[in-house]
């Protein structure tokens, strides 16, 4: 009797099994329309994952934190003014008593700032509000604003025509306003390199110099390079563009009195070269690039040694002089000392050969490094007193700025902004993502390929599967929560499983993050929010009609489009992934798979290039090149206007 | 070939373990001292130059505050000779070289500072020298112990070895032509040792070199192309400048110290000023000379590293960018790329050519843990440029190379070699029939 | 292409008309003619740096001349051509259309395949597969206060400056008839298209809305009705200026004020070919370039230049009331075949089917390229 319920146990609970897994297949086949997810293996790869936005991360409420950013001193140097994005402010210091006299309010992320010659009044772009502010310096006041393109960084004061014309450089946008000054006035708008960063007065005053942060797209092979931008603010002209050959990451532009050079710090990119180590700058080096105006002429020198290297070089400022430049290193939390005479003899004495392969030779930054100075975290921005006397040194990951006195290149005391967040474990993860020091020989750091978290827009070659093998786009960090598993592959279920050995060992060839370290990345990545975009304001028609066609169950002639090609079936809302490998026919000679995780959409059009191994250099590429066969969903029904619709309707995720 | 040489002390890991499991206070300022007697007689069987920098009686002592000749423990109790000494970072412990008789054996011992009897860590056949400690508690050394008549190129050239915390064997890290002495670990987490440039000319030029911990990625770090004669004991002082002793002599005393900087390693060398060299306490003992002298406060660990090899596998790949970037005159292009292999007795083996692209860039898979050599060859198969075997790839090791006879101190440019986009062409690997497998494409 | 030099001719205009009057060879005034003559032709072929002989377009713009040829942009600055190709990035060789942005300078160059931004030497590729481009076969090029506005063979596309995104008209969205645009044009308010065998549309860029203009005979090749509309439904070309749109077509050309349609014939007027390639516009002249010379006029004044055999060149004027007036000419274009023309202040730029011409100006002192031109003669197609 007992073996007998056993067996009807057994049987039933055998059946129910069964039935289970007949209907997780059912349920797996209906929700995908795939037949190919036989590694899926847990409800919980699909399931468990935020069904809204608010619930994840990045759209919670985070502490804030001083984060010095933009730095100018004022023209009889009592004042410094610092801008502090984060908390949407701009603070006035006592230059003698290091302390803050007065904060004002400046929604909008205050980020770059300009004074005019007189002092009288402060510009101040606001990055996440698409505007520059003019605050009266009397009362530190805004009294009046101009809209420019998205996401405005870089702002410099051009002493052309009359009362004077403002230039800015526009990150998301990638153009450049500009402005009069007085009235405050957008009068143009130019064209930039890929993420226009930082802007100067070129040697004369005569145009503005603006250096883009990130290289532009390449196709395939193409040797990747940034940009200085010359223009004419009284022309409202271009004047000419300058490439920094696989220079990427520059935030600082300066020029140089005396001469006719404008210097701007660049991370020397190998993106090219298979990541087969990180020593010997195999993966990226820092350095200056020397843009002779007056030749159209670019020398890019390294400002690493062949055994220690200073990563993600930031601001930059030169004494009024002429003799030295000051490199924030922001990676390295390092101020690097160039004397200009002895760069300058160098250039003179080098040929052509040694100047085209000067960023290459990693003895070489001894003739012209004169001192490295220690600081606090993250040095971005520097900027000087009028007399050349002080430098400051916006410490944005300890919230202060640090004054050096350039003579002696001793410390002088630090304006203290807030209390450095060390309790907050995405100030302490932003803290891990931006230092060297845990790579090899402090080569990179996380920010060194992910400025703000987001992507250079490069394709690696990491040699662990392979030399010349499975090529891969970066992808951005941004907007990343709640989107898992990580990597092309989706090998990695999470981010500590991303970031930990398996990162030490491919990338940073070091000792791997501790424990402490990958919970505060965690917290600092997915805190944060998705890429910000060109796309803003009310819906327009054609994004309508977009999102039409990116829920359609059927094609325009009156096919239904199967379950598992429709858009947003894999590219499901609220984050627009599914979290599964697909294969959507771009597999490549040099892949050694077809799948490839569903990335999610939000921001996705400021994460061009596209697909895994960045072969599209847009979204249209995506369908009307590398989806023949309509793996990649049922797409080739659509006429031009109907592909516009859609891609409009992405660029608004 | 290890496991045929080798037999490996049972009480290793448990001695390990020992040592780890005791926290014992050395007083701050205590100095670990090798010392050698001032009336040490001539060894009368001096097989190596280990026997003449460390005479019979000499020994390895800790000497604290008020550091009194008096007043000092003998770590080296009970052995023959020892001298070497190398103290891990975080104080406790000291590792130096030794041997029980004064006709044994050297090998690696391993002594408490807070006290215990000293415990032999190897049992290396030729015995083993000059320890240090590598991130994970591994540690690394010479074997065999170079013989006296030996030169750089003997037919069983010394090499680096790793013993892991509680590992069974050692594991062999470097597999060049010459040997590999004087190994110290950088802050930033390679192996310096030195060793010599394979001898096109003679004598042959003794210099630096790196390797990572798991025997990766051997380079060059300095002295291939300044100075000459004899080299020896690098360490890296806490300012990042590298010391080293130089001797043109082969007597084994003395001799000069010299330093390069980390920042041009190859465009700094020169001799270490006296008012640079650190101050230390001051420490004499009449009856002795000090050999070296270590301080035991506790310092910064150096930066570990993940091993890429994988050892189940017998091959390694090879890549150069460009074979023609070279300082070498005329810079002929070359078409080919022979690779050899050592061969015994210095004399080297072809193991089959790769193709040249049209870059310059070449990519092999080659046999692991080999030396190799390479030269290019132009198109009528002349060579143009040589480097004797001297370099090798560990199992599963991709190794990149910027040119051939490239300027050192050089980071690649930015392109893709055309040879990345093939796959590596074979090179003497031995398929399991026996034969050799796609020798020449 | 029809908006090419807005900005030069917009200023220019009115110092054109009032120019006072020109001194013609008899010595009699010809004050009446609303237009310079030219005086003098030079030429530019392979010799000078041309990269090619065929020439589809030019534009003269603030020194430098941009010439659009079968094998790639040559531009003029100075004394030399420079060439940019598909090997500087070009997307093709075949350069059909050119404009410039008068709010940032940018040259804007439409190919056999795609659109091209050039910006101080940097080259920016839009095609109809990386971008929202309607069509790699881009014919005509406008740029507008916001916007720029591509004519392709497969529809209009609209680039807005400021987002980057495109919007894209045809047959399935307007009152175009076919989506194969030849030409796009813009005034103040209103966008104006070219269509092939669908006449002229218009967009009302405030409103967004679209109005068609055919030709009520519905006769391609014959004007059953002057002055109805448009001349033809068969677009070649399309030019507003100065409140005047002019139709050009295989089949004579129209004028449209706005209010009522003109129709010139060659039989019914002294334009030298029904056959036109291209109508520049300034003030409210047209220098209409056809296959067999090219004719200014402003319609009720004409003037035509061509090629005479034995050399140089015939000139022949007609004034209102008056017969017309024959001169010969010591020189001549390059190619009566006429493809584009760039007006400038001193000068006349003309892209023809066998080298680029510069018709100096009577009475402007045109200054010298510093080109070591070929010495001109008329020379047959």
């Amino acid at each position: 009797m007992r073996m007998r319920g056993f067996a009807t146990t057994a049987t039933t609970g055998i059946l129910v099994a069964a039935g289970l897994c007949a209907g997780a297949r059912w349920h797996m086949l209906k929700m995908s329309g795939r037949k190919d997810l036989t590694g899926v293996k847990s409800c919980q790869t699909c399931h468990g994952r935020p069904r809204t936005v608010e619930e994840l991360p990045w759209a919670k409420p985070r502490p804030h934190h001083a984060s010095p950013g933009g730095l100018v001193v004022s023209p009889d140097g009592k004042r410094l003014f610092v801008a502090l994005d984060d908390m949407d402010e701009v603070a006035e210091v006592d230059t003698v008593t290091l302390l803050v006299v007065r904060r004002s309010k400046v929604p909008g992320g205050p980020t770059g700032l300009a004074l005019d010659p007189a002092g009288e009044h402060l510009y101040v772009t606001c990055r996440s509000g698409d505007r520059v502010a003019a605050l009266e310096t009397a009362m530190l006041k805004e009294v009046a604003a101009a809209p420019v393109g998205t996401a405005p960084v870089g702002i410099a004061w051009i002493p052309s025509q009359g009362s004077g014309r403002l230039v800015v450089a526009n990150s998301v946008s990638d153009d450049v306003t500009v402005l009069s000054a007085s009235p405050l006035a957008s009068l143009g708008l130019l064209a930039g390199g890929r993420e226009p960063y930082a802007v100067a007065a070129s040697p004369d005053g005569s145009t503005a110099v603006v250096v883009s942060r990130m290289a532009s797209l390449a196709r395939g092979d193409e040797v990747p390079a940034a940009e200085v931008t010359v223009v004419d603010p009284a022309a409202l002209r271009v004047v000419s563009r300058e490439r920094l050959e696989s220079g990427h990451l520059s935030e600082g532009i300066c020029a140089v009195p005396g001469r006719p050079w404008t210097l701007s710090p660049i991370l020397k990119v190998r993106n090219l070269v298979p990541i087969t180590h990180a020593a010997q700058g195999w993966v990226v080096s820092a350095g200056v690039a020397v843009c002779d105006l007056s030749k159209g002429s670019v020398v890019e020198l390294p400002l690493d040694e062949t055994n220690a290297y200073f990563a993600d070089p930031s601001g930059i400022a030169v004494e009024p002089s002429g003799k030295r430049a000051f490199i924030a290193s922001a990676g390295a939390n390092v101020v690097t000392v160039v004397d200009l005479a002895r760069l300058s003899h160098w250039l003179e004495t080098a040929d052509d050969g040694a100047r085209r392969g000067a960023i290459d030779d990693l003895q070489l930054s001894p003739e012209y490094v004169v001192a490295r100075v220690p600081t606090g975290l993250n040095p971005r921005q520097v900027a000087l007193s009028p007399d050349g006397r002080t430098l400051w040194v916006a410490e944005r990951l300890q919230d202060s700025v640090l004054a050096l006195d350039t003579g002696t290149l001793q410390p002088i005391g630090r304006v203290v902004l807030g209390d450095g967040g060390s309790n907050d474990p995405i100030r302490r993860g932003e803290r891990v993502f931006a230092r060297a020091s845990t790579t090899f020989q402090g080569q990179f750091s996380c920010r060194s390929c992910h400025p703000d978290g987001h992507a250079d827009g490069l394709a690696y070659d990491f040699d662990i599967d392979g030399v010349g093998r499975d090529i891969v786009d970066n992808r951005s960090l941004q907007g990343l929560a709640g989107t898992e598993p990580f990597k092309w592959t989706g090998k990695n279920p999470s981010l500590r499983v991303q970031c930990g050995p398996r990162f030490a060992k491919v990338l940073t060839r070091s000792d791997p993050f501790g424990e402490r370290d990958l919970d505060d990345l965690d917290a600092f990545i997915f805190s944060l929010p998705p890429s910000r975009t060109r796309s803003s304001g009310p819906w327009t028609d054609a994004q309508r009609r977009g999102r039409e066609i990116f829920f359609a169950t059927g094609t325009t002639d009156g096919r239904e489009i199967p379950y598992g090609l429709r858009c947003s079936t894999c590219h499901r809302p609220p984050l627009y992934t599914d979290h599964l490998p697909a294969d959507v026919g771009t597999k490549g000679r040099a892949d050694n798979t077809g799948l490839f995780d569903t990335p999610h959409l939000l921001g996705i059009a400021a994460s061009a290039p596209f697909l895994h191994d960045g072969r599209a250099a847009t979204l249209e590429e995506i369908w009307t090149v590398y989806n023949p066969k309509d793996q990649h969903g049922v797409t080739n029904y659509m006429n031009k206007i109907q592909l516009n619709d859609l891609i409009e309707y992405l660029k608004r995720l | 070939m290890t496991a045929r040489r080798l037999s490996i002390l049972g009480a290793c890991f448990l001695g390990t373990l020992a040592c780890r499991g005791r926290k014992a206070q050395v007083p701050a300022g205590s100095l670990v001292i090798a010392q050698t007697p001032v009336l040490s007689a001539a060894s009368s069987n001096q097989r190596s130059a280990l026997d003449a920098r460390i005479p019979p009686g000499s020994r390895v002592i800790l000497a604290s505050p008020p550091l009194k000749p008096e007043d000092v423990r003998v770590l080296s109790e009970g052995l023959a000779a020892a001298g070497e000494p190398f103290v891990t970072p975080d104080g406790q412990r000291a590792l130096f070289t030794g041997k029980k008789t004064p006709d044994g054996a050297w090998q690696i011992y391993e002594v408490l500072l807070g006290g215990g009897e000293p415990r032999a860590l190897t049992s290396m056949p030729g015995g083993a020298a000059s320890p240090a400690l590598l991130a994970d508690g591994s540690v690394v050394f010479a074997s065999p112990v170079r013989g006296s008549e030996d030169g750089w190129f003997p037919k069983d050239p010394a090499a680096l070895w790793a013993l892991a915390p509680g590992g069974a064997s050692p594991k062999r890290l470097t597999w060049g032509t010459a040997s590999a002495a004087d190994p110290t670990v950088l802050q930033d987490g390679r192996i310096l040792f030195v060793s010599a440039v394979p001898p096109e000319s003679s004598p042959p030029r003794v210099s630096l070199f790196t390797v990572y911990n798991d025997g990766t990625s051997v380079s060059p770090y300095a002295c291939q192309h300044d100075g000459s004669g004899e080299i020896g004991h690098p360490r890296e002082l806490p300012d990042g400048r590298i010391t080293f002793l130089s001797r043109t002599t082969r007597s084994g005393r003395g001799g000069v110290t010299e330093m390069i900087l980390p920042s041009r390693p190859w465009m700094s060398r020169r001799e270490l000023l006296p008012a640079a060299v650190i101050a230390e306490p001051l420490f004499d003992d009449p009856a002795w000379d000090e050999a070296e002298r270590v301080r035991t406060e506790p310092r910064k660990r150096p930066m570990g590293r993940i091993s890429t090899i994988d050892i189940a596998k017998k091959s390694g790949v090879i890549f150069c960018i460009d074979v023609d970037h070279t300082t070498y005159e005329p810079r002929t292009r070359a078409a080919r790329v022979r690779i050899l292999a050592a061969g015994g007795g210095g004399t080297s083996r072809p193991l089959g050519e790769v193709p040249v692209h049209e870059d310059g860039s070449f990519m092999a898979e080659v046999p692991a843990d080999v030396a190799l050599g390479f030269e290019a060859l132009d198109e009528a198969g002349r060579v143009v440029r040589r480097l004797p075997p001297s370099v090798w790839v560990r199992p599963g090791e991709n190794r990149g190379c910027i040119g051939c006879h490239e300027p050192h101190g050089l980071a690649p440019r930015n392109r893709r070699p055309l040879a990345v986009k093939e796959p590596p062409v074979a090179i003497g690997l031995v398929a399991r029939t026996g034969s050799v497998k796609r020798s020449s494409p | 292409m029809t908006k090419k030099s807005v900005a030069v001719l917009a200023c220019a205009a009115a110092a054109l008309v009032l120019t006072g009057p020109l001194k013609a060879r008899s010595g009699r005034p010809a004050a009446e003619l609303p237009f310079p003559l030219i005086e003098r032709f030079e030429h530019f072929g392979l010799e000078q740096g041309l990269p090619a002989w065929k020439v589809h377009c030019v534009l003269a713009d603030k020194g430098k001349v941009w010439v659009g040829t079968t094998k790639g942009l040559a531009v003029l600055e100075g004394k030399t051509f420079n060439v940019i190709g598909p090997d500087q990035g070009l997307s093709h060789s075949v350069v059909t259309a050119l404009a410039v942005d008068p709010a940032t300078g940018d040259l804007w160059a439409g190919t056999l395949r795609g659109l091209n931004r050039i910006s101080a030497g940097k080259v920016e590729t839009f095609t109809q597969t990386s971008s929202g481009l309607p069509n790699n076969v881009v014919y005509s090029v406008a740029v507008g206060k916001d916007a720029v506005w591509v004519a392709t063979a497969a529809g209009v596309g609209r680039r807005d400056s400021r987002t980057g995104s495109w919007s894209l008209f045809d047959a399935t969205n307007t009152l175009m008839h076919e989506p194969w645009a030849y030409a796009v044009t813009l005034s103040p308010e209103k966008l104006y298209v070219g269509i092939w065998a669908g006449g002229i549309v218009e967009q009302d860029l405030a409103r967004g809305t679209w109005k068609e203009y055919r030709d009520p005979d519905g006769e391609f090749e014959l004007d059953l009705a002057p002055d109805d509309g448009p001349i033809s439904d068969i677009s070649s070309w399309a030019t507003w200026e100065d409140g005047i749109l002019w139709q050009g077509s295989y089949f004579g050309v129209a004028r449209y004020d706005g209010n009522r349609w003109k129709s010139y014939l060659e039989k019914k007027s002294p334009l030298v070919s029904n056959f036109v390639n291209f109508i520049a516009a300034k003030g409210r002249v047209a220098w209409i370039c056809t296959d067999r010379g090219l004719t200014v006029t402003d319609g009720t004044s004409w003037a035509t230049y061509k090629s005479a055999e034995g050399g140089g060149g015939t000139l022949e004027i007609t004034r209102p009331g008056a017969p017309p007036e024959r001169r010969r000419t010591a020189t001549a274009m390059s190619n009566d075949f006429i493809l584009g023309a760039s007006i400038t202040e001193n000068e006349v730029w003309f892209a023809t089917s066998h080298g680029l011409t510069r018709g100096i100006l009577a009475g402007r002192n045109a200054q010298a390229t510093g080109v070591r031109t070929t010495p001109t003669q008329g020379a047959s197609r």
